[in-house]
This record gives C-alpha cells, sequence and structure tokens, in this order.
C-alpha cells in the first residue's frame, strides 16, 4: 500500500532497535520521545531518547551502558536513502524515575564513531596532505559505514598525535592543515560525514539551495497536509544581531599573529584585517556584516604561534600566517551571526545544507504590500544550516535550525 | 584586548629519554621519547620519527654564535625533563634537564632484549655496564668516592714515575701519590664520554683541582696548592710574547733526551752562586764573534791532555802567548800549549813597590834627585837657568811641577813616502823589525769596529786621523823606540799597538788610538826584571810617555812596559801603574797610592 503524509511533520519510525550482548530487542514501544543532534562544529551525532519502561527493560536486558541503539526515522512518502538512520551507543543513563509498575529514564546517545572514537589513540607519526591523513584516520580508525566527502587539498602536515584520538588527530588536521581553504571543518550530518569548506559548502549549493524558508502568518491557515508547510517558519528565537566589542575581544575585524621560530630564531608579526581578506572569500549573498570602516586594531587579538620549522627533518613550514588569521575570523562569524528557526521536519535535509530565508519587516503592512516588498533586507536572504536538533515525539517530527549567514543580501546602508 | 602567548593554555612538563641525539644542525637537539606522549613500541613510533627536542640552555651561555657552552650532553638512554614550548599540542619539546639515578640491572637487562621496545638507549651502551654491574647510582664514582679503582685515580696511581735522577749526583725524587679524598658531596666532577674528567673538589682539607686527558695526561692541584703536571704525549709550548717565570725554591730538571735551547737574541745567564756545567761528553764553547771568559779570581783552564787555542794571534792584556803570525793570506791555528808562562808567576805587590824604576832616588844608580831633574829640564830647554836658581833648594815635587812646565823634545820623524800610499799591508815594513801587522794585531781582533783591512781613518776619541798619519805615527814609533829596545831585548814583543778601542781600564784619550803606543812584554823574561829594562829605556831613549804597569790578576801579578813616541814632540813622562793607577809618576810617589798597597 502506498505511502501517505498524513500531516506534515509526521515521521515513520523504521526501527529502534537495542542491541545487547548480540540480542536485538525492538523498544519503539517504549519510546516516548527521540532527540537527535547534528552540527557542522561536531564531528559526530549525539542525541538521547526518552523511554517509558513498564517492562523493567532495564534490569532484564540489563542495560548498563555501551549498549547499541539502531535509529531509523523517515517523512512518510521519502525514499529510504532519505531516513535519519543511525547507530549510537547509549553513553548514559540519566534522569531515572522509578515508579510502581514503570520506571521513566532517558538514554544519552553518541554516535558508534564518537564512541569508538573514544577509545582509538593514535601513536604514529603522520606526514602527507592533509585531506589524504584524514581520509586514511577516517577509514582505519573510525570503522564507520558512511560515506566520507572530503575537500582535496595539496597542503601537507606532519604531526605527531601523542595518544590522541581519531577525531582530535582529524580536528587538528582539519584546524591547523587546511591552510588553502581555512574555515574547512569535519563534521556529521544525518546522511554523510563531510570534510568540507564553508566556502565549498556554499559554493556547492550556489545554484541548488534545500529550500526557501519563510516567515508569514499565512501558515496557520494552510492545510495541515500541505506540504508547503514544510517551508514556513513555525517560530524563530529571540536572536542577538551582532556584537561589536565581542568582535573585536575575539580579532574578528582583525587580529595579530605572532610567529616565533626556534631554530631560525625569526620573530615576525602577521597583521590581518578581516575586511580585505573577507572579498576574496566565498559567500552566502554579498554585502559584509560589518562595515569596512569598523574601527578596528590588530593587538586587539594578538596570538603567539611557536614554531619549530626543523622539528623533523622533512617538515614542512605551515606557513600559519597565510591562513590562521582569517580561519578565527571566519570561524567566529559563523558562530556569531547565527539564528535559530523552528520548522516541521523533513528526514531529507541535513547540516550544511544552504537555505533562502524570507523575514518581513516587523511593520505595519497594507493590503497592497507583498512578501517581496516588505522584506527585511538584513535578515532575508541565504543561510547555511549549522546545527538541526531533530525531534520525534507524539508522531510529530520538529527540527530546529541553527542557521548561519556570512554577509546580507541587501546593502546595509 | 585579549592574548594568546606563550604559557596562556598552561606549562605542559614531561619526562621522557633520548633515543638520538645526532642532530644534522647540530644545535644539541635530542629526540626524546616522551612518557605518557609517546608510545614505547618502537615499530609504531620509530626513533626517526619523533621531534627534535631543543635544549634549553644556562643563562650562563649566550648561546648565540658560538658564545656560551655547547648544548650537547646527554646520550641515548639519558633521561631528560622538559615541556612542550606549543602546550596543549605536544609537538614542540623542550629539554630542560637530565635526570640521574640509579638504574636497576634487572630492569635495563630486561628492556635491553625487548626489541620493540624504546624509552632507552637504543644502541644499549648507556647506562654503563660497568656501573649497572654493581647497581651503582649515575652519580659519578669520583663524586661518590666509591669503586675508585675503576677510576683515573688508579690510574694515576699505577703510573708514578719515581727515582728521577738529579743534575750533579743530587738526590732523586719521585712523584707524588694522588691527592684524593673526595667526600660526598663536595666532589664537582664533569667526566665526558671518552673518560675525560674535570674535578673541582671541596671536600674538607683535601680540595683539589683536576683536569685528566683519556690517553693518561693530568694536571693535578692538591690541597697545599702542590701541582702535578705529566704529560704522556709531547709537549708543545708556544708563547708569542714575554715570558717571566720567578721560582723562589730549587729546580731540578732532568731531561732523558736530548736538549736544544735556541735563542735568537741576546741571552743573559746570571748566577749568584757557583755555576757548574758538566759534560760527561764533550763541552763546546763557540761564539760567532768574540768570546769572553772573565774572572774576578782564577781563571783556570785545565785539560788533562793538551789546551788548544787557536786562532790567528793570541792576545792576552798581560803578558802575550802568541806563535808566529800566520801569513796574510792564510790564516792557520797556533798551537801555544808549550809555550812556557813563567813570567806571569812570581811578581808580588812588593815586588811591584820596590822596583821603582822611576824613583829620583838613585835606585838605578844614575844618582838622580830633584835638583836633578831641574837640571835635565833646563837642559831640554823647558826652564831657563834663572827660572831654575829661583826654585827654593829645598824644592819639593809638587813645587817642580807647579812651576816646571813639561816642554815636549822636538822630534823629527820622516814618514816620507810611507806616509803616502794609499792602501797598507800587514806584511808592510814599519822598520827594522816590525811591520804592519805586529803592531796592529788588537785592532784586527775587533773586526767589527772597523771597516777595511786596517784600522786606519776611523774617527778616534773625536779625533779623525787618516790612515797615512796612523801609519806614519807607527813607523815613528818602530823606529825611535822599538827597534833600539829590540836590539837591546831580543825576547821583546808587542802585545798591543794600535787599537781602535778602549779596552777595560785603557784611557779614553789613549795613544793607542793613534797609533803612538805599545805595550811591551819580554817572554824570556822575569816581570820582576821589566823595572831594569824600563829603566833602561827612560835612560836611553826619546819617549812620550814610559810606564811600567803591573796589574792585579787572580793568582799572578801582570806585567808590561807601556811607552809612546810623538811625533810631533816628546814629553818624556814616566812612572809606575798598578791597576791601571798612578804609583809612582816622574820619580815622585803618590802615597795615598802607596798606603792602599800597604794596606
Amino acid at each position: 500500500m502506498a505511502e501517505i503524509l498524513n500531516k506534515v511533520g509526521e515521521y515513520v519510525t523504521d526501527a529502534i532497535i537495542l542491541t545487547s550482548k548480540g540480542k536485538q530487542l525492538d523498544i519503539s514501544a517504549f519510546v516516548v520521545q527521540t532527540v537527535i543532534y547534528e552540527d557542522i562544529f561536531s564531528n559526530v551525532m549525539t542525541g538521547h531518547m526518552v523511554i517509558n519502561d513498564a517492562a523493567d527493560l532495564i534490569s532484564r536486558l540489563p542495560i548498563i551502558g555501551t549498549e547499541l541503539i539502531t535509529v531509523a526515522f523517515r517523512t512518510p512518502t521519502m525514499p529510504v536513502t532519505s531516513s535519519i538512520k543511525k547507530d549510537f551507543y547509549i553513553s548514559s543513563i540519566a534522569e531515572r524515575e522509578l515508579g510502581d509498575k514503570e520506571q521513566n529514564y532517558v538514554f544519552n546517545l553518541i554516535a558508534i564513531e564518537g564512541f569508538v572514537d573514544s577509545t582509538t589513540f593514535l601513536t604514529s607519526r603522520l606526514t602527507g596532505s592533509t585531506s589524504d591523513l584524514i581520509e586514511k584516520i577516517y577509514n582505519e580508525h573510525l570503522n564507520v559505514q558512511k560515506d566520507l566527502y572530503i575537500e582535496q587539498h595539496t597542503t601537507k602536515a606532519t604531526v605527531l598525535p601523542n595518544h590522541w584520538t581519531a577525531l582530535k588527530t582529524i580536528n587538528w588536521l582539519t584546524n591547523g592543515g587546511y591552510r588553502e581553504v581555512p574555515n574547512t571543518l569535519f563534521f556529521e550530518s544525518n546522511k554523510n560525514f563531510y570534510c568540507m569548506s564553508i566556502d565549498a559548502l556554499i559554493k556547492n549549493q550556489k545554484n541548488n539551495i534545500y529550500g526557501s524558508y519563510t516567515l508569514t502568518p499565512e501558515a496557520t491557515s494552510l492545510s495541515p497536509t500541505n506540504i508547503e508547510q514544510y517551508f514556513f517558519i513555525k517560530n524563530i528565537a529571540k536572536m542577538g544581531f551582532f556584537d561589536v566589542l565581542k568582535g573585536q575581544d575575539f580579532g574578528y575585524y582583525s587580529n595579530k599573529l605572532i610567529t616565533h621560530d626556534i631554530v631560525t630564531k625569526q620573530y615576525q608579526e602577521w597583521s590581518f584585517d578581516y575586511a580585505t581578506a573577507r572579498k576574496g572569500q566565498t559567500l552566502l549573498e554579498h554585502n559584509m556584516l560589518f562595515r569596512d570602516t569598523t574601527p578596528n586594531n590588530p593587538n586587539t587579538y594578538r596570538r603567539v604561534k611557536s614554531l619549530d620549522t626543523k622539528l623533523w627533518n622533512d617538515y614542512t613550514d605551515p606557513h600559519y600566517q597565510t591562513w590562521a588569521p582569517l580561519r578565527n575570523s571566519l570561524l567566529y562569524e559563523a558562530q556569531s551571526s547565527r539564528y535559530i528557526i523552528e520548522v516541521h521536519g523533513r528526514t531529507d535535509i541535513e547540516v550544511g545544507k544552504v537555505i533562502e530565508c524570507k523575514i518581513p519587516k516587523s511593520i505595519a503592512k497594507d493590503d497592497k504590500s507583498t512578501l517581496s516588498s516588505v522584506l527585511d533586507p538584513l535578515l532575508s536572504g541565504k543561510y547555511l544550516i549549522t546545527h538541526i536538533r531533530h525531534e520525534f515525539i507524539l508522531g510529530q517530527h520538529i527540527m530546529l535550525l541553527e542557521i548561519m549567514k556570512d554577509s546580507y543580501r541587501g546593502s546595509p546602508e | 584586548m585579549q592574548q594568546n602567548v606563550y604559557g596562556d593554555n598552561g606549562f605542559y612538563w614531561w619526562v621522557g629519554v633520548v633515543e638520538d641525539r645526532d642532530d644534522p644542525l647540530m644545535l644539541g637537539r635530542c629526540r626524546v621519547r616522551i612518557v605518557g606522549y609517546h608510545t614505547p613500541i618502537v615499530t609504531e613510533l620509530p626513533v626517526e620519527d619523533l621531534p627534535w627536542a631543543h635544549p634549553m640552555q644556562p643563562i650562563t651561555s649566550a648561546a648565540m654564535s658560538g658564545v656560551g657552552s655547547t648544548p650537547t650532553g646527554p646520550v641515548p638512554g639519558t633521561w631528560v625533563i622538559g615541556f612542550f614550548r606549543d602546550g596543549s599540542e605536544g609537538q614542540e619539546p623542550i629539554i630542560m634537564g637530565t635526570l640521574g639515578g640509579a638504574p636497576s640491572k634487572e630492569y635495563q637487562e630486561k628492556i635491553q632484549k625487548d626489541t620493540k621496545h624504546g624509552f632507552k638507549d637504543p644502541n644499549g651502551e648507556y647506562p654503563r655496564a660497568s656501573y649497572l654491574e654493581k647497581n651503582e647510582p649515575d652519580t659519578n664514582r669520583l663524586a661518590r668516592n666509591e669503586n675508585i679503582d675503576d677510576t683515573v685515580v688508579q690510574l694515576k696511581d699505577a703510573d708514578l714515575v719515581s727515582g728521577v735522577e738529579v743534575a750533579m749526583g743530587g738526590e732523586s725524587w719521585n712523584q707524588p701519590e694522588t691527592s684524593y679524598a673526595a667526600r660526598y658531596p663536595y666532589n664537582h666532577v664533569y667526566e665526558s664520554e671518552s673518560g675525560h674528567v674535570f674535578e673541582v673538589d671541596d671536600t674538607p682539607n683535601a680540595e683539589r683541582i683536576t683536569m685528566y686527558h683519556t690517553a693518561g695526561t693530568y694536571v693535578d692541584v692538591d690541597n697545599n696548592g702542590t701541582m702535578i703536571q705529566k704529560v704522556v704525549g709531547d709537549n708543545y709550548e708556544i708563547l708569542l710574547r714575554n715570558n717571566n717565570v720567578l721560582i723562589r725554591g730549587s729546580t731540578n730538571i732532568t731531561v732523558e733526551g736530548s736538549c736544544n735551547v735556541y735563542i735568537k737574541n741576546d741571552c743573559n745567564f746570571e748566577v749568584d752562586g757557583n755555576l757548574k756545567i758538566h759534560s760527561h761528553g764533550d763541552l763546546e764553547l763557540k761564539a760567532g764573534k768574540e768570546l769572553k771568559l772573565a774572572s774576578k779570581l782564577d781563571l783556570v783552564l785545565h785539560s788533562d791532555v793538551f789546551t788548544n787555542i787557536s786562532g790567528t794571534s793570541i792576545i792576552t792584556s798581560g803578558p802575550v802567548i802568541s806563535a808566529p803570525l800566520a801569513p796574510l793570506t792564510t790564516i792557520d791555528p797556533i798551537d801555544i800549549s808549550r809555550v812556557n808562562l813563567p813570567y806571569i808567576f812570581g811578581v808580588s805587590r812588593r815586588d811591584a813597590l820596590t822596583t821603582e824604576f822611576d824613583s829620583l832616588s838613585d835606585n838605578d844608580g844614575d844618582g838622580a834627585t830633584v835638583r836633578d831633574a831641574i837640571n835635565k829640564a833646563v837642559a831640554e830647554g823647558r826652564i831657563t837657568e834663572e827660572e831654575a836658581n829661583a826654585l827654593p833648594p829645598d824644592v819639593s815635587p809638587e813645587q817642580f811641577d807647579a812651576q816646571v812646565p813639561e816642554r815636549p823634545v822636538k822630534v823629527t820623524t820622516n814618514c816620507g813616502v810611507f806616509g803616502q800610499q794609499a792602501n797598507y799591508q800587514l806584511s808592510d815594513k814599519l822598520s827594522k823589525h816590525f811591520t804592519v801587522a805586529d803592531l796592529t794585531s788588537k785592532a784586527r781582533a775587533h773586526p767589527g769596529k772597523v771597516t777595511g783591512i786596517m784600522a786606519f781613518g776611523r774617527p778616534v776619541d773625536k779625533r779623525v786621523l787618516s790612515k797615512q798619519e796612523i801609519a806614519c805615527n807607527l813607523k815613528a814609533l818602530a823606529e825611535n823606540v822599538l827597534d833600539p829596545i829590540k836590539d837591546k831585548y831580543g825576547d821583546m814583543i808587542v802585545s798591543s799597538g794600535f787599537r781602535n778601542f778602549k779596552p777595560r781600564g785603557g784611557a779614553t784619550n789613549s795613544q793607542h788610538m793613534v797609533g803612538q803606543a805599545a805595550d811591551l812584554q819580554f817572554t824570556s823574561t822575569n816581570p820582576k826584571d821589566y823595572a831594569a829594562i824600563a829603566s833602561w829605556i827612560k835612560n836611553n831613549l826619546t819617549f812620550d810617555q814610559l810606564l811600567l804597569e803591573y796589574e792585579q790578576r787572580r793568582g799572578y801579578v801582570a806585567a808590561w812596559i807601556h811607552v809612546s813616541f810623538n811625533p810631533t814632540g816628546c814629553r818624556k813622562t814616566f812612572g809606575t801603574f798598578w791597576n791601571h793607577e798612578y804609583a809612582v809618576s816622574n820619580g815622585r810617589r803618590c802615597k795615598d797610592i802607596i798606603v792602599n798597597f800597604i794596606q
């Protein structure tokens, strides 16, 4: 029988299987709420699951940690490939409430890769292209089935992980190795792993954004089955807009890198101006988030980077000055210009997607007003989804999207 | 404003083991396997994959352009402590120092066998087996004063030098034993890998400083300040400027090989006491120029076989020992070993004082008195008869000197063509008995002081005489004085004629220096009899000055007769000299000097 969508936000639970000591148990009947988080600033997905247990599963199985839970949620009518399917380990049990005939508790979940990572340590020296090294670590140490989408770079790095985990090593390589595209991140979406720069994410979706979300009162008047409802913003969180002082403190507008090479005894200062450097980056829109006349001083954020360009005989200079100051500003921007919107959930979405938001001005509108004529030029425009909180509860899939912007569509002046 | 500077993210210190020190940059860096950060499994993390840890250097070292001390020291296996310069990233280690301990033999043997295990010297050299064998701590044995038999102390004492012979049969000496008596923790020891050792030992009452080379050469300074220097190889000391050495005690130098001393400038050797030079073989003294042997007392030359003195002529300031002059063109050694030398003995002070050939008393039989001298002065035209009569009858010698001028007797000589020669040869005849060679031997003995074959023409005492003038003077002297003496006394020789220098005791205006004087000796005549010869000369010849000279030498009195002749006029003064001073002058005794003789 063909699957139908009864209501926007509806979902299908294809599986909630608990595996303990080789035995599998469908625990979907015990699950009250499932929340899954995905974030471009987090290496793996996490989540939690609220259990109402009248069968004393926790003692009979027993559940004492490290049991595997496989979840599979899907928006009806969507193919299996659009499912949110993931193996999690129970990392802890929290908020346990014992009743007379039943008990409630919470499984804190961590992606299996995160759990494996916590017990996997690297001790050998790594040298080579950063993308090659990350791919190698991903394949050899994280034991995952998902695909890794990785931007190929020629940057070479040498690192000796001092019993670092695989993900810590990957983060070091991502953080320090990708000087070609400084805002590269390693993250897991509900579909894949990515080692991609924000630049690449934006560039890849330049003509293919995920969708256009609108904040409009008309949403409430539409039929619950109208799939347009997926793209209405149900709610938008109270937001901050900018914080110039904080930006100064973190060297967002300008900063200074001081390098000192212990072998060559070279002391160098590298002043960085973001307004100038920003012009060469890939942006969601066209206009910078701040005036290029914003007062700034590189000394507002001074960072000393020790250098030892002869640390190994085959060591190559990482040229921190060419990317570290820019990465600092780019990541600050990505994390500070964020908003949270609530929308109906769909399982085909994932972090890293570019969306468009249409947000009208908070002004009185008349009959002649059209959406396009009243759009707020600073709030409306393209955004990048940096974080998704999927909540599956009582048949409803609700998503909180954290979205960031790096530019204004309209000119602020 | 935010800052992210060194240390902001914490101080991450560590401990590890040096596994490689062959720093290609030679900065003293080591590859260190760090506890907790690096795996001990060398297959996972080979030595060559360890980062180079930079050594921290002490504040006493500039660590710049070679200034300061080199940061080398740790060996593979050395435990070190340090920190990461990049904080929590833990990629850039700095070595702060080393950690000693007391390695367990069992543990070390176990990990050395485990080829996959790091945290050890990959070469298995350290810790040293000799230390492990006795479970010794890493602190040097010399600092602990334990197992000293395995240290340089034993090496030093096992090879002490003893019974070193001393010159002239002096008492031999022995090398002292080492004064090592260190107590922990006073002895500060540095020992290198090959075994060079430096010790600064502050042990109470046993303070020492030692420097020892692994070859066996060392310097020890003990608590008394006694220093032992022992060099087992060759020794080179090169001093580019002055050297000053003060030795308040005695010095023994024993050279078992040859000894060569080459001094390229003057060498002064002064000994307040006796100086003995004993050669068990030949002794050779050779001078490129003058060789002077002087003595205030005896000068004894003794040979059990022969005494050979060779040269063109042998001259003394007393009686002359001379062989016939060599031909002008060839100079052969002259053997005078058989020359009879009786004349240098047998003259006493008393002999000298009693000769008084020149006394106005009638010692020589001619009955001369002061009045005779007055008459003689009248006869020589020095005073008129009126002037003589005006003198008091008891005129004293002093009054005579004051009132009777010395009027030289005019003499003439015809130098003739001899005085017009451009050059003179030694064989040129001056007179019946004498040649140029006979009267110029002293000048020729000082070739460095003249130019040309003769000394003629050289400025002398501010007077510059031409060689022709000097030649004429010599000729006049020879003809007027020397020939008659030679006729009378066949054993007469000229020991000193023309001189181009002022000898010790000689006058600055000596007539020798203008060719007008000669010193005479008589090879077959006792010096006691020189006074008689002098008297004969005084009474029979015309001369400018006649001196009977005596000189006290160690063990004997030398005697000679000085006579001069001035072609332009002769004063005919005479007297007796004792040690180059007048004893008697013109018949008048110089009392002060005589008193001194008597005393």
